[in-house]
């Protein structure tokens, strides 16, 4: 258990100093946790459970200068899926029959294949074509910042500028996809 | 879209996020808000014309602590707020002693009035515009702090909201004390305290509206 803790804080602190790979590393080794995490917890709706671990993944990513550097990783991660999981099912209507659990819980939980998002298919669909011609092309295509803006006639800075407000407007897609 | 590849997108989508980056965007809300205030006071409401004077006195100083003080423990409460792992308990214990150790001094200095002088003390000069002059002198760092909080990642999004809120009045009413020439501790303690409290509601309703995610 200290271990993950050990091995994610050590990801995330390197993606803060801007590490994209250590970045990548951690969003994958999160998702599986997230995953399972709500796995458990959302009986009722398992096609909702990938639409959750994307929308958390999101925040935590666009969250992240909330994270303080001197306290527990896995604390606050677990702090932002409680949130987004009791978000949830606030916004379905659901009653919380499962308990929420705790940090200890969310370390442990099994881990499981993933499925489609179709609410972030959906949100994707709905950004402008400039920004969604970019998300695709980082993310299908694999391309890099710099190749993708080449793609789109802007800059490798303006295609990250334009990146993050993509993913922004993704976010607040997804929470009002099913409002 | 699938998981890895939404990952692909985040990865690609890795900045380098500077340390205390909360605390560097606070302290940024506070000074460009301290900042309107203080042009607002200058262009609107002017400067009272004894302020040199007012400067050598000892109430002067102590209303500017007590607002102060107010807007440190606001935004304490705000940081704490901001992130989802932490607690608020002892910034609110802070401001809520604060509160009560200015009321405390306020009803003594209230008691020690005849009727006449209690009267005078609770409507001072500017009773009526007091608490709303620094309600607006807060508004515009309010709308900083909230889109400050809008990158992080605050789990009770009315109370992240009032913090705020209570933060941006308490600097507002320090900066107010520029112009204000009240001196009493029975009408600091009633207007200026009313003024941030509703500067905090503002926040709460704002944060309501702009803080969720």
């Amino acid at each position: 258990m200290d271990d993950l803790e050990t091995q994610l804080k050590r990801l995330m602190l390197s993606g803060l100093d801007g590490d994209a790979v250590a970045h990548r590393r951690l969003m994958g080794l999160l998702s599986e946790r997230l995953r399972a995490y709500f796995m458990h917890r959302m009986a009722s709706a398992p096609a909702d459970v990938e639409d959750l671990v994307q929308e958390t993944l999101l925040a935590v990513h666009l969250r992240r200068e909330s994270y303080d550097r001197a306290q527990p990783f896995t604390a606050w991660v677990f702090a932002i899926a409680r949130y987004k999981l009791i978000d949830h099912w606030r916004r379905r209507r659901v009653r919380a029959t499962t308990p929420l659990g705790d940090v200890e819980d969310f370390l442990a939980a099994d881990t499981v294949l993933p499925d489609d998002g179709l609410d972030l298919t959906r949100a994707l669909a709905s950004l402008p074509p400039r920004q969604r011609a970019l998300v695709e092309n980082v993310k299908i295509v694999g391309l890099s910042l710099s190749e993708a803006g080449a793609q789109a006639g802007v800059s490798e800075g303006a295609a990250k500028v334009a990146l993050h407000r993509a993913l922004k407007r993704l976010a607040g897609r997804m929470r009002h996809a099913n409002a | 879209m699938q998981t890895h590849e939404l990952i692909e997108a985040l990865a690609a989508d890795t900045g380098r996020v500077p340390a205390a980056a909360l605390e560097r965007r606070l302290a940024l809300a506070g000074a460009g808000g301290a900042a309107a205030a203080l042009v607002l006071v200058l262009a609107w409401l002017k400067l009272r014309p004894d302020l040199g004077e007012a400067m050598g006195g000892g109430f002067f100083w102590i209303k500017a602590l007590y607002t102060g003080a107010l807007a440190l423990a606001g935004v304490w409460a705000t940081a704490s707020l901001a992130r989802p792992d932490d607690s608020p308990r002892a910034a609110v214990l802070i401001a809520f002693a604060l509160v009560a150790g200015f009321e405390i001094v306020a009803l003594v200095q209230f008691a020690s009035m005849d009727a006449q002088t209690r009267m005078a003390a609770l409507r001072g000069v500017s009773w009526q515009v007091c608490s709303r002059n620094i309600v607006i002198l807060a508004a515009p760092m309010l709308a900083m702090s909230i889109v400050a909080l809008r990158w992080m990642a605050p789990t009770r999004p009315m109370a992240a909201g009032f913090a705020a809120g209570a933060f941006s009045g308490g600097v507002a009413a320090t900066v107010y004390g520029l112009h204000c020439p009240e001196a009493t501790f029975v009408f600091v303690g009633l207007w200026y305290t009313l003024g941030v409290m509703v500067s905090g509601v503002v926040g709460a309703i704002a944060g309501r509206i702009a803080l969720r995610w």
